[in-house]
């Protein structure tokens, strides 16, 4: 079974890690899709089946935690999970990210068996592995 | 555990960000190759136990070189055309979510802003560099140079 994947991430590069990372994790991908802000994601959510939500916490209109409350209050987008990727470390953060409904963390910078971790902790996907 | 804001702490944060994120291996230096033509900044807000903004800066051919090693790819390749600017952004992202956490603390409640990438000449650089706080100047390998600065803008470092 492959995963459709939604990257949502302002910077370009980091899309780009993500997408590498998590080929090089060995998660089955489908389709991947990327948006450059909490906006662009939902747009995409609200017309695509996605997997799993990949994103950023600091972009532009509208930020990650906007995101994610965005998606626990609409119940169609409710149950998909999110992994939060971002350079913020404080456990406040995290904490209020978990709150909020965002599944696992990711610190930047990353390495694939980070993703490889959350991957299976949330898909239970050891089964689809291909590398690592 | 807090630590207070020095150049010591600023080279810390940016070696170790260079090094985990980009495979570039940099050290502090005295004596640095001046900046010429134009230098491409990066500035970030945060705050926390004080505000400050956070200045990164490198020359053009450094920053190709930190956005190929983030992507993983050949230098110069088709991909990695014009992803200077966000490379480094990116890695003043990195940075100041690392910095936050060695200043004020794992429970600390901190925000950070969006990284804005531009590109200056160097004198105007030198300028504004004489206003920092605190001020990190590295060396890395084939001798180019990266400088990582803090100017407070709000409350005691």
């Amino acid at each position: 079974m492959s995963y459709t994947i939604l990257i949502a991430d302002d910077s370009a590069i980091v899309r780009t890690m993500v997408r590498k990372a998590l080929a090089m994790a060995g998660l089955d991908l489908g389709e991947v899709h990327e948006a450059a802000n909490g906006k662009e994601a939902l747009a995409i959510l609200g017309r695509t089946w996605i997997d799993l939500v990949f994103a950023d916490i600091n972009m532009p209109e509208m930020n990650g935690a906007e995101l994610v409350r965005a998606m626990k209050a609409d119940p169609a987008l409710a149950a998909t999970p999110v992994v939060v990727v971002s350079s913020e470390q404080t456990q406040a953060r995290i904490e209020e990210m978990k709150r909020w409904g965002a599944k696992a963390y990711v610190k930047k910078p990353f390495r694939p068996e980070q993703f490889r971790d959350v991957i299976e902790e949330i898909l239970g996907a050891k089964g689809e592995r291909h590398g690592l | 555990m807090a630590s207070e804001l020095s150049s010591e702490l600023l080279a810390q944060c940016l070696v170790r960000t260079l090094e985990e994120a980009a495979f570039v291996f940099a050290e502090p230096t005295g004596d640095p190759p001046p900046f010429e033509g134009e230098v491409i900044e990066a500035r970030v807000t945060y705050s926390g136990g004080h505000s400050g903004e956070l200045l990164l800066a490198s020359p053009h051919g450094l920053a190709a070189t930190l956005a190929a090693n983030l992507l993983g790819e050949d230098e110069g390749g088709a991909s990695v055309t014009g992803d200077d600017f966000d490379a480094l952004g990116e890695l003043l992202n990195m940075v100041v979510g690392s910095l936050v956490l060695d200043l004020f603390g794992p429970e600390a409640g901190c925000k950070l802003g969006l990284p804005r990438v531009k590109r200056v000449s160097a004198q105007e650089y030198g300028r504004e560099l004489g206003k920092a706080h605190a001020v990190a100047t590295l060396v890395e390998e084939e001798g180019r140079r990266i400088d990582l600065s803090a100017f407070i803008t709000a409350g005691a470092p």
